[in-house]
């Protein structure tokens, strides 16, 4: 597999009130052609910062101060591209040097697509549904009139909508939450980008619902060969959908790997504590594993490693210097002190071997089932 | 101003990271350093202020800022304008060395702006005028904020009103304002008091529909439902709950009415029903100066008032539309 | 077995809004109780009336029909102001979202003071009354000057909780109180709703529609479905015997994290117009102990079957 996209060394900060707010420090992240990777993270670990960074919609007080997003997926493309930010072997495009709006005309939409959290802010309340995806298969595209509409019928066949000719003359008012999130897609699909970015497209659905729609996710990325880039908060999410996960903390990613390295054998403290309070895990009657305080306030400099302040098995070194990654695995690697040589030994909580259990009999009753 | 570190002062941290580091011995480095609670609790909390920002983001805006100085300082010459040395009374008559009134002087060292055609100094005119006027549209806003609000509250947060206000609104609504205000001006004596009555009984209604709107909108947030479950009684949620969120809308529209107010006094005067030629005011003078508007040597006595009227009311206009728009959290980047 | 006390009675609960072509009834025909000590949770989607019924319980919405009992005595309708006065003693409520349910104008002192105030009680005993609640949900004293905005979403859900345990409530409401919060905050204030569980001897109505925090929680659980209660038993019973096809269908949406069940998962989805209640209208059965399901005759006798297989 080959990659798409290759974050390197990015570094993002926001003016607010007169203070500088470093949002992103540092992030390093490849995403593989066709792969399906979580980015994993709280409120305030720039996991949506790092997101907007793909498609240029970053807040107009938020300015990329370093490091390069190199975007591979254009391929023969590329010999035409007139715009700004390719390298000089023409290989790539750094997405992070794009000064203006236009530069992003081409990449947006076209190459990459984004599915926001809201589906009923991000439709246009005034246009039929089947009016909006026509639209994107114009402008990115260029079809018209009657091959606009049946590839409109077809794609609202794809995302499941029922009774598509009847549906297309609706709107978006009239349609559920989950409807209306399949429209988000297809209207996404209709583009046919190489990445489609879903910035947490679930989290405000019911459950039943939510199922369902990452269930299409799945479904669509196979069929249409996507490369899937999922922001969200929500662990058992991440389960159903990932291949890689990116645990992301106060501006950098501390742990990636493997969707099963990940869960059944995570290395980083506050990737442990975020698996282990997870009430799926906690025993009726006792306490679940919480993590002390809150996230750091990054208006001010980090010194050392971000969740040593709230990490009961911090090293002395953690508040002196940063990590780097340390590799478990060629797919699995965290910053961590933990994983140095010198440090003591420490087992991960309790609660983790019974993830690491279910996962193994989960396994083997499927293997027993096949067999 | 970044974060991102000048490369000298890196290598310095690096340094002293390492110095600290054998000191303390790789040993020591890799062992479980003390956990503090308190620590945790610290990090990350916010310094916002909302009033702060609000102030922060107005300054941004240099043309409302300037204009609000001016306008203090027109405000405060209005009031301290009497006292300053070889002014006139405004009623006063000068006459000449002729003994006869000296009408219609144009601008000279004694008097400033010149004189009208009864021979009063029209500098000093002026300046009572913008200061009656000011008054005028002050207290009309304060008037109509205290009963507008009080009303708009109660309107938009007690049900059982909503169906009873909205129709008295309704009926207030469609009378032409113009009426009341003539009817009023009829029926009173007219003087200072009565215009701004006049003015006040037709305004409130404007303040109360927008109030109530806005409660609408604030009514039902869980805050208030909270305050709802704990048993607080509906004085309480009005003045702690609601008010405060209408103070910075209410101040708003008070900006905008000020002028308002005193453009309807310039109205009214023109109709003939506003206040009487010996109290001085925008509205008389402009009356006054509008009846020699076409003989060019007299304009002046038009042009004057109508640029102090201008600055006032425009000032007042662009200060209110930058304060809303300083107060609107959005902005407070 | 003891008789464990009923604190709330539900009986025959309707709550309607709207009038005319606008009329929506958002609660039809609940009936449940809740024991004193025990955590009752009710789970559903979104529009399922879960919020509802905690708003009418709490007399925030009108029933319009049926009856809810605090220890026997009716609450619904008009209520003399001593008696309102008195249940906002014993009945309180946490809500949803931090960022909404605090008043951003008004300092922690005041906000969590705010049931007492009003009623004559000296300041100095306010003051002690609100130190207390503080400390139990851990926050510092030096918070009490400080305003919502300084605060995190996990201490702005605390304040919330003191707010509603300073009028010493024997009943708490919890509305979707973990929702709004992030994943590792969720715990803390999981464990501190236990903890203070314990330390007053309170009762939980646990309103959510995140079913692994109510198995982790609940004690019983009851599942509603557009207004409706469909099936109400203890966690462990619904979980080990779903008989409800909505109830199935929503235990198999749940997340897992678990890739490997994750992946090869198989949904049930709930199609309403399977019952035809129109030919046999349904009742509300006791199947088993405790167990209670919304079923017509003959989707009784299914699920009876199926409980009598599983034993």
């Amino acid at each position: 597999m080959s990659k798409i996209l290759s974050v390197r060394n990015l570094h993002v900060c926001f003016t607010l009130r007169g203070r500088e707010l470093h949002a992103l420090r540092g992030v390093d992240l490849d995403v593989e052609d066709g792969e399906s990777l979580a980015i994993v993270g709280e409120s305030g670990s720039g996991k949506s910062v790092l997101n907007k960074n793909f498609i240029g919609l970053l807040d107009q007080n938020g300015r990329v101060t370093d490091g390069e997003i190199r975007y591979y997926g254009m391929g023969d493309k590329l010999r035409h591209y007139q715009g700004a930010g390719m390298d000089e072997n023409g290989n790539y495009i750094d997405l992070a040097a794009f000064k203006k709006n236009e530069d992003w005309l081409r990449i947006r939409g076209s190459e990459i697509c984004m599915i926001p959290q809201d589906p009923m802010t991000s439709l246009n309340p005034l246009k039929s549904i089947g009016w909006q995806i026509s639209e994107a298969l114009m402008l990115h595209r260029g079809m018209k009139g009657k091959m606009a509409y049946e590839e409109t019928i077809r794609i609202l066949e794809d995302v499941r909508i029922d009774d598509p000719r009847r549906r297309f003359r609706q709107y978006p008012h009239e349609l559920s939450g989950g409807m209306r999130q399949r429209v988000v897609i297809a209207i996404a699909i209709a583009c046919n980008p190489r990445i489609l970015i879903c910035d947490e497209p679930t989290t405000a659905l019911d459950v039943t619902i939510q199922a369902q729609v990452l269930h299409l996710l799945r479904e669509l990325k196979e069929k249409y060969r996507l490369t899937i880039i999922f922001i969200t908060h929500d662990l058992g999410v991440v389960a159903n959908i990932a291949d890689r996960v990116a645990v992301m903390y106060a501006g950098d990613i501390i742990e990636i790997g493997l969707v099963e390295e990940i869960f059944y054998d995570p290395r980083h403290p506050y990737t442990w504590a975020l698996l282990s309070s997870l009430p799926q895990l906690g025993h009726r009657g006792e306490e679940l594993y919480a993590i002390q305080g809150t996230p750091p306030n990054l208006f001010q400099q980090v010194t050392g490693d971000a969740f040593a302040p709230r990490n009961p098995q911090a090293l002395v070194i953690d508040s002196l210097q940063a990590p780097p990654y340390f590799e478990i695995s060629p797919t699995h690697r965290a910053k961590t002190w933990l994983l140095d040589e010198r440090a003591p030994s420490l087992t991960p909580p309790e609660a983790l071997r019974k993830v690491r259990d279910l996962g193994k009999a989960t396994k083997g009753g499927a293997e027993d089932g096949r067999a | 101003m970044s974060l991102i570190k000048n490369p000298r002062i890196k290598k310095l941290e690096d340094s002293v990271s390492e110095a600290l580091k054998q000191e303390i011995g790789e040993k020591k480095l890799f062992s479980l350093a003390p956990f503090s609670e308190e620590q945790a609790e610290l990090t990350g909390s916010s310094d916002y202020s909302y009033w702060r920002s609000t102030f922060r983001a107005f300054r941004r805006h240099w043309v409302a800022m300037g204009l609000l100085i001016l306008l203090l300082a027109i405000l405060v010459f209005t009031f301290v304008q009497p006292y300053l040395p070889g002014q006139f009374d405004p009623n006063a008559i000068t006459n000449g060395e002729n003994g006869l009134p000296l009408k219609n002087q144009p601008a000279d060292a004694v008097h400033w702006l010149g004189t009208n055609s009864i021979g009063q100094d029209l500098w000093a005119r002026v300046w009572a005028g913008t200061r009656n006027s000011l008054i005028i549209g002050i207290s009309v806003a304060l008037i109509e904020a205290a009963i507008g609000i009080l009303v708009g509250i109660l309107w938009g947060y007690v049900r059982q009103l909503d169906f009873l206000l909205t129709e008295l609104y309704n009926i207030l609504d469609n009378i032409p304002t113009t009426i009341v205000l003539i009817l009023v001006s009829f029926l009173l004596r007219p003087g200072m008091t009565t215009i701004i009555f006049a003015l006040s009984i037709t305004g409130w209604i404007g303040m109360a529909r927008f109030v109530r709107n806005q409660v609408l909108i604030i009514r039902d947030r869980d805050y208030n439902v909270a305050s709802r479950t704990l048993g607080a009684s509906t004085w309480r949620i009005m003045t702690r709950n609601l008010l405060p969120y209408l103070v910075s809308v209410i101040m708003l529209r008070m900006a905008l009415s000020i002028p308002g107010a005193i453009g309807s006094e310039v109205f009214i005067t023109y109709i003939g029903l506003g206040l009487p030629i010996e109290v001085c005011s925008l509205g008389n003078l402009i009356n006054e100066g509008r009846k020699l508007m076409m003989s060019p040597n007299l304009r002046y006595q038009l042009i004057y008032p109508t640029i102090i009227l201008s600055i006032v009311t425009v000032s007042f206009y662009i200060i209110g539309n930058a304060f809303s728009d300083a107060a609107d959290p959005r902005n407070h980047l | 077995m003891e008789e464990r006390e009923v604190i709330l009675s539900v009986r025959g609960l309707y709550v309607r809004f709207g009038h005319g072509r606008n009329r929506f009834e958002a609660v039809k025909n609940a009936s449940f109780d809740i024991y004193r000590g025990e955590t009752f949770g009710i789970v559903g989607e979104s529009g399922s009336g879960k919020t509802t019924i905690g708003r009418a319980i709490i007399r925030v919405y009108p029933a319009s029909a049926g009856s809810i009992r605090f220890h026997g005595e009716e609450i619904t309708g008009r209520l003399p102001k001593e008696k309102r006065r008195a249940l906002t003693n014993q009945i309180q409520m946490i809500f949803q979202d931090p960022m909404a349910s605090l008043n951003e104008r008004a300092k922690i002192d005041y906000i969590v003071s705010e049931g007492l105030q009003g009623r004559g009680i000296p300041p100095e005993e306010i003051r002690e009354r609100v130190g207390r609640a503080m400390r139990d949900v851990g926050l510092l004293p030096e918070f009490a000057s400080r305003f919502p905005h300084e605060f995190s979403g996990g201490q702005r859900q605390r304040i919330g909780i003191a707010r509603a345990l300073v009028m010493n409530p024997e009943f708490i409401i919890a509305d979707e109180p973990i929702s709004a919060l992030d994943v590792s905050i969720r715990a803390q204030v999981l464990n501190l709703m236990s903890q203070l569980q314990k330390e007053h001897g309170l009762t939980y109505l646990f309103i959510s529609h995140d079913l692994s925090v109510m198995r982790f929680i609940c004690d019983r659980i009851a599942v509603i479905h557009k207004g409706t209660i469909v099936e109400m038993a203890e966690t462990e019973a619904l979980f080990a015997h779903p008989l409800h096809p909505y109830t199935r269908a929503l235990l198999s949406a749940i997340p897992q994290p678990n890739p490997e069940a994750e992946k090869h998962k198989t949904l049930e989805v709930y199609d309403p117009t399977q019952h035809h209640y129109e030919i046999n209208v349904p009742g509300w059965n006791e199947v088993e102990k405790g167990h209670w399901l919304r079923a017509n005759q003959e989707e009784l006798e299914k699920a009876l079957a199926a409980l009598h297989e599983t034993k």
